[in-house]
């Protein structure tokens, strides 16, 4: 039986034989009293059996299951010192934890380690100590099971088998109710999964009849604004196809947000393909959430319809340039977005008020704040709109 | 659609998706009334009714600053009458309080809606 102590808490190389090798550090030894979810839990029966039947077989008044912490000794279960803790300085399952098996201490006072330990100096004047490691499977330490008496004295050959035998009985019962909080951890994630999933479902409805309610506005106002059912289908379908093009971007990225330069390309990208670039899109990078991205690609979409149709791009030579950026004021990011159409025909006050425009003079002031200016200049088409950026998540982060 | 003979009915409006408060506001027009709104927020929306006492309203459940329930409270104070115009269904209990009231799922045709607000404006429901 040792009564020697190896080195301090830091240690984290041992001579085994003549070899050094690696044991654990003192982090990961916290980092495995952790991982029993013991520390400050209220007593148990199961442990409570185990330090009983410890303080009877080895006739002693005190028995502890002792966990050494950071900074204290816990004492899982307890009899007849009346604590729950202790500063670790008085601890003496400190030193036996260190050591292999089973460490006995006849005489407290003549353990040069020990003799100055207020509880050995002091109330309850400890005298006798006899402790057995608790370590994981793993070989990494915890504490002790040790029992303790005020008078000198040693244990029996079956006293000594029987405390090692419940110290792995103490190990046991802590893999069982670790495995146990590890299940109903996993239960409670699986339970909160199931509760966001019925979230999302319900959110999912709610916004797929939005977007049918939305549908049902365009049919309203593009025949509204339509001269013959052909110009109906075809504007409608246009409008429709835009608008799922948006939400394509929006469903690729996990934040629902979509990128301002993917939305312009995906109304300009036909004019792309000629020898003579048509279009220029001039800004930073912009991640632009639903409630941007959908009206802000609606804009462009009637905006390049409208210069297919009577604009820059009815002609050969005529072209457009998209510029944006973002700036921060008084902590609200703004976005502003310039479109500007040069080279195609003259252009004049449009004759009546058509889709586009309640789009771009109605719709985004009401849905994105924004302040909006359409410029008719015989040059060229220019608009003009600056809006908040929404920084509002969607969906929840993991 | 018949139109409504005499004065304008007022209707408050409160619609955070614009293109569908536009198109609605649009149709209710056609049918004889006067839209106040379209408001996007529970919070513009009282201030407006602060001033003015609407015939009726019509209400989306969720607006971008929340549930329409305190407007609906104050309307209910005032006996004005109002119907809910929502994406979601009728038995979510959202609104469990206003049961009583007329709940139109979205999408509806808008022929729907004028209808509902004309017999809103008769019974006073």
């Amino acid at each position: 039986m040792q009564h020697v102590l190896m080195g301090g808490l830091s240690g984290k190389w041992r001579v085994v034989g003549n070899k050094m090798r690696p044991v654990w550090t003192e982090d990961d030894r916290l980092a495995a009293l952790r991982s029993y979810r013991v520390l400050d839990t209220p007593p148990e029966p199961e442990f409570d059996d185990l330090v009983q039947l410890a303080a009877r077989a080895c006739r002693a008044p005190i028995a502890l299951i002792s966990l050494i912490d950071e900074r204290r000794q816990w004492f899982k279960a307890e009899v007849g010192l009346g604590v729950r803790e202790t500063p670790l300085d008085r601890s003496i399952c400190l030193s036996a934890m260190l050591q292999p098996g089973l460490t006995i201490v006849p005489d407290l006072t003549e353990d040069p380690r020990f003799a100055h330990n207020p509880l050995v100096t002091e109330q309850p004047h400890l005298r006798f100590y006899a402790g057995a490691v608790l370590k994981t499977p793993n070989g990494v330490p915890l504490g002790a099971l040790c029992v303790l008496d005020c008078v000198p004295r040693d244990l029996a050959e079956d006293q000594a088998f029987i405390l090692q035998t419940l110290s792995r009985q103490v190990m046991s019962q802590l893999e069982l109710r670790r495995a146990v909080a590890e299940r109903d951890e996993k239960l409670e994630a699986s339970h909160r999964i199931e509760q966001r999933q019925t979230l999302l479902v319900r959110e999912l409805h709610h916004r797929v009849k939005n977007t049918l309610a939305t549908v049902q506005a365009l049919v309203g106002a593009t025949g509204r604004s339509s001269g013959s059912f052909d110009e109906f289908y075809r504007s409608f379908s246009n409008r429709i196809v835009s608008l799922a093009k948006t939400h394509n971007l929006l469903t690729e990225d996990y934040w629902q947000t979509a990128p301002l330069r993917g939305i312009a390309l995906t109304e300009l990208k036909p004019f792309a393909e000629g020898r003579q670039p048509r279009f220029m899109l001039i800004g930073p990078p912009v991640e632009l959430s639903a409630d941007l991205a959908v009206p802000v690609g609606m804009a462009l979409h009637e905006l390049t319809t409208n210069a297919i149709c009577h604009g820059a791009l009815s002609v050969p030579g005529g072209h457009v340039e998209v510029r944006w950026s973002v700036d921060e004021g008084e902590g609200v990011r703004k976005l502003h977005l310039e479109w500007r159409e040069r080279g195609g025909p003259p252009v004049g006050e449009p004759q009546h008020q058509g889709f586009g425009t309640t789009l771009l003079q109605r719709v985004l002031p009401m849905q994105c704040k924004a302040e909006v200016e359409v410029q008719y200049d015989p040059e060229g088409l220019r608009f003009r709109m600056q809006a908040p950026l929404i920084e509002q998540r969607l969906v929840p982060t993991y | 659609m018949t139109k409504l003979a005499g004065s304008k009915p007022l209707v408050l409006l409160l619609e955070d998706e614009a293109l569908i408060a536009l198109n609605l506001q649009d149709e209710l027009q056609d049918a004889g009334y006067e839209v106040a709104g379209p408001f996007t927020a529970c919070a513009a929306a009282l201030e407006w009714l602060q001033t003015v006492t609407p015939a009726m309203a019509i209400l989306d459940a969720a607006l971008t600053d929340g549930s329409c329930r305190e407007i609906a409270l104050e309307l209910t104070r005032r006996e004005v009458p109002f119907l809910i115009y929502s994406g979601y269904q009728e038995d979510q209990h959202l609104l469990a309080e206003f049961h009583h009231v007329t709940w139109i799922e979205k999408p509806a045709p808008c022929a729907v809606l004028v209808q509902a607000c004309q017999q809103l404006l008769v019974s006073g429901l």
